[in-house]
C-alpha cells in the first residue's frame, strides 16, 4: 500500500518556498561556520549547535515581525487620534534577542 | 512490569533524581534527596497545581518516607495509578501527536515557573483520564537562564521526526519506534522524507539540518558552561513555537485504509449488526470483570460497548488507520477509559530495552479481566494458518473469561480467505472449534446471531 493509499497528503504551501531557501542557505552557512568539519563525536553536541543556531534565526524573525508591526502601528497611529492598544512598544520590538 | 527483587521498576533506572518501585501492588516514586530542591520548586511555584488541574501532569499525594526502599529519599510519593501502559510504537499517528503537543505545553509553562524539562521521552507520556499526561514527576530541572533546551534532540527523535515520517511518507514507519526506543535517528528520518519536506521550514531546520549537525558533530572540547549565555528566554520561546507550529502542521487522515471503513461496510445486515450489538452487551452484562481486551478492536465500536460498563478497555487493532479513528472518536468524545494501541496479535509487543525488561511485552500487560475477540478467529485461524487449540491457549493465558464469535467456514469473509490459500481448512468448524475451546475453557453461553451463521460464546477458563 502506498502513502497515497493511506490517504496521505502534505498540506499545500502557499508561497514561502523563496524563503525558506533562502534562510535554508543562510542556516547551512552558519552551521558549517558553527561545526567545522570535525568528526563524529556526539549527537547531543550537533543538537545544540542547530539549536542555538535555529533560535537565533527564529528569535531574529520573531524580533523583525514586532518590529514591522511596531512601524505599521505608528504609521497608522499618525493617522488616528488615539493609538491602538495592540501595536508593540519599541522596547519590546528592539529587545535584544542574543 | 516485573519489578526487581527490592521493588525497583528497571524503566526508570538512569535518573539519578529517583525511581519506582512497587509495594503492596501499588506503584510509587521515591524522590532522591539529591532532587529535592527542584521538586520542592516544581510543588512550590504553583507550577504542579497549575499542570495538573488542566490534565498535563499526574497528580499525586505524598506518603510515609518509611516506605523508600533505598537511602537517601527525601519523599516518597503515590502518583495516580494507570489503567493501562502503553508504547509509543502501539500509539496512533494522532496520539503520539497528542503527546508531542502535551510535551511542548508542559515545557513552556514550566518556563514560566523557572523549570525546564530535562527529559522529551515519549515514554513518559501516558494516557490518563483520557488524555495524554506527563507521567514522570521528576523530569524538570531549574531553568538556567541563557542555556538551550536540554531536551530538543530528544523532542525531535521521538516525537517530530517519526511524525513527519508517519505524515509524509507511511503512518505504519511508527513502528520504527520499537527497533529505536530511544526515538527514531534524524539521519534515518532525513532519509526517508520526500524531498518537498525540506520546503516546509520546520522540517527543514528540526530534522533534516538537524541531523547533518548530528553527523558532523562538535568538538570534543565543548562544555556544557560553554553553553551559557547561548540562547535569550526570547529566542527559546521562539524555538518551542516553531516546534508547536511544526507538530501543528503535520496531519495524517486515515479515510482510506482497507479497515477504518470496514464498520460501515461489514458483511452483516443491520439486522444482524443489532443482534451482535444486543448480545454482546447482554454477554458483557452476564460477567464482573475489571477490564476489557478488545482484539481487532478496529475502530472501537464494540470496545465502546464494553467501556460503558465503566472498566479500562484495552482496544487493540494491527491497521494504524483504525486505530487512529479509534483515538480521534476517543479524544472528541472525551471517553477516559479506553485505550486504542496498534499491535499484532499474531506477533504481540515484545520486551525491550536493557534486560528485555525497560518496556513491556504487551502479553505481560495483562492479565484482561475478558479477552473480546469479535470477527477475528477465521482472521488468524485461516489467515495465520493457526489451530483452534493453539488460539484458545493464547486467550486462556491472556484472560479468565473470552467472550469470541465464531465465523463459520461458509461465511462470505471465511470463504474469502480461504480462496485465496492453496491448501484446505477442514479442520476449521464449529464442532472442532467447541470441542479445542471446550478443552481450556467452559462455554459458559452461547448464541446465535441473527440473519447471520455467526455465534457468540461466553466462555471462563478451567482450572
Amino acid at each position: 500500500m502506498t502513502a497515497e493509499e493511506l490517504g496521505t497528503r502534505m498540506p499545500k504551501r502557499s508561497g514561502g518556498g523563496l524563503a525558506t531557501v533562502v534562510i535554508g542557505l543562510q542556516v547551512t552557512r552558519l552551521i558549517a561556520a558553527q561545526l567545522g568539519g570535525r568528526g563524529y563525536i556526539d549527537p547531543g553536541s550537533g543538537s545544540f549547535a542547530i539549536q542555538i543556531i535555529v533560535a537565533a534565526v527564529l528569535g531574529g524573525l520573531l524580533s523583525a515581525r514586532l518590529w514591522f508591526r511596531y512601524v505599521l502601528g505608528r504609521i497608522v497611529g499618525l493617522f488616528r487620534r488615539s493609538t491602538p492598544e495592540a501595536s508593540p512598544s519599541a522596547e519590546e520590538a528592539s529587545r535584544d534577542d542574543g | 512490569m516485573t519489578a526487581d527483587p527490592d521493588g525497583r521498576l528497571p524503566g526508570s533506572f538512569r535518573d539519578p533524581a529517583g525511581f519506582m518501585f512497587r509495594r503492596d501492588g501499588a506503584y510509587l516514586r521515591q524522590v532522591n534527596r539529591s532532587y529535592e530542591p527542584t521538586f520542592r520548586s516544581l510543588m512550590d511555584s504553583g507550577l504542579y497545581a497549575s499542570l495538573v488541574d488542566d490534565g498535563l501532569l499526574i497528580p499525586h499525594e505524598s506518603v510515609d518516607l518509611g516506605l523508600a526502599p533505598e537511602p537517601g529519599a527525601a519523599a516518597v510519593i503515590r502518583p495516580a495509578q494507570l489503567e493501562f501502559v502503553s508504547y509509543p510504537f502501539e500509539w496512533s499517528f494522532s496520539q503520539l501527536k497528542a503527546s508531542a503537543l502535551t510535551t511542548l505545553r508542559v515545557q513552556r509553562r514550566a518556563l514560566d515557573r523557572g523549570l525546564s524539562l530535562k527529559d522529551a521521552g515519549a515514554r513518559n507520556i501516558q494516557l490518563h483520564a483520557g488524555r495524554p499526561t506527563l507521567i514522570d514527576t521528576l523530569s524538570f530541572e531549574p531553568y538556567e537562564s541563557g542555556f538551550p533546551w536540554v531536551g530538543y534532540r530528544q523532542f525531535c527523535q521521538h516525537f517530530l521526526a517519526p511524525l513527519a515520517v508517519m505524515a509524509s511518507a507511511d503512518a505504519r514507519l511508527g513502528s520504527l519506534l520499537q527497533s529505536h526506543l530511544d526515538g527514531l535517528p534524524l539521519d534515518l528520518a532525513s532519509r526517508l522524507l520526500p524531498w518537498r519536506s525540506r520546503l516546509r521550514p520546520g522540517l527543514l531546520m528540526h530534522l533534516h539540518l538537524h541531523a547533518r549537525a548530528q553527523a558532523r558533530a562538535a568538538s570534543a572540547d565543548r562544555k556544557r558552561a560553554d553553553l551559557a549565555g547561548r540562547m535569550s528566554r526570547r529566542r527559546l520561546d521562539a524555538l518551542l513555537e516553531s516546534l508547536e507550529s511544526t507538530v501543528g502542521g503535520l496531519s495524517w487522515r486515515p479515510d482510506e485504509t482497507p479497515w477504518a471503513g470496514y464498520g460501515d461496510q461489514t458483511s452483516y445486515s443491520s439486522v444482524a449488526l443489532a443482534d451482535k450489538q444486543r448480545l454482546v452487551t447482554e454477554h458483557l452484562a452476564h460477567v464482573s470483570v475489571e477490564s476489557v481486551w478488545d482484539i481487532g478492536g478496529n475502530t472501537g465500536d464494540f470496545s465502546r460497548i464494553a467501556a460503558a460498563g465503566n472498566v479500562p478497555v484495552v482496544s487493540i487493532d494491527s491497521d494504524p488507520g483504525a486505530v487512529d479513528v479509534n483515538y480521534r472518536r476517543m479524544a472528541a468524545a472525551g471517553e477516559t477509559n479506553l485505550f486504542p494501541i496498534v499491535a499484532d496479535v499474531t506477533s504481540p509487543s515484545p520486551a525491550l530495552g536493557w534486560e528485555n525488561r525497560e518496556v513491556a511485552s504487551l502479553t505481560s500487560r495483562g492479565p484482561a479481566g475478558l479477552v473480546m475477540a469479535l470477527a477475528l478467529i477465521h482472521h488468524v485461524a485461516i489467515g495465520n494458518n493457526t489451530g483452534f487449540d493453539r488460539l484458545a491457549r493464547f486467550f486462556a493465558a491472556l484472560g479468565p473469561k473470552l467472550l469470541i464469535e465464531f465465523v463459520p467456514p461458509d461465511d462470505p469473509m471465511a470463504l474469502g480467505l480461504v480462496a485465496m490459500r492453496n491448501h484446505e481448512f477442514p479442520w476449521y468448524t464449529q464442532p472442532e472449534f467447541e470441542s479445542a475451546f471446550g478443552r481450556h475453557f467452559e462455554i459458559q453461553r452461547s448464541d446465535a446471531i441473527t440473519d447471520s451463521k455467526r455465534r457468540l460464546y461466553l466462555m471462563t477458563r478451567r482450572g
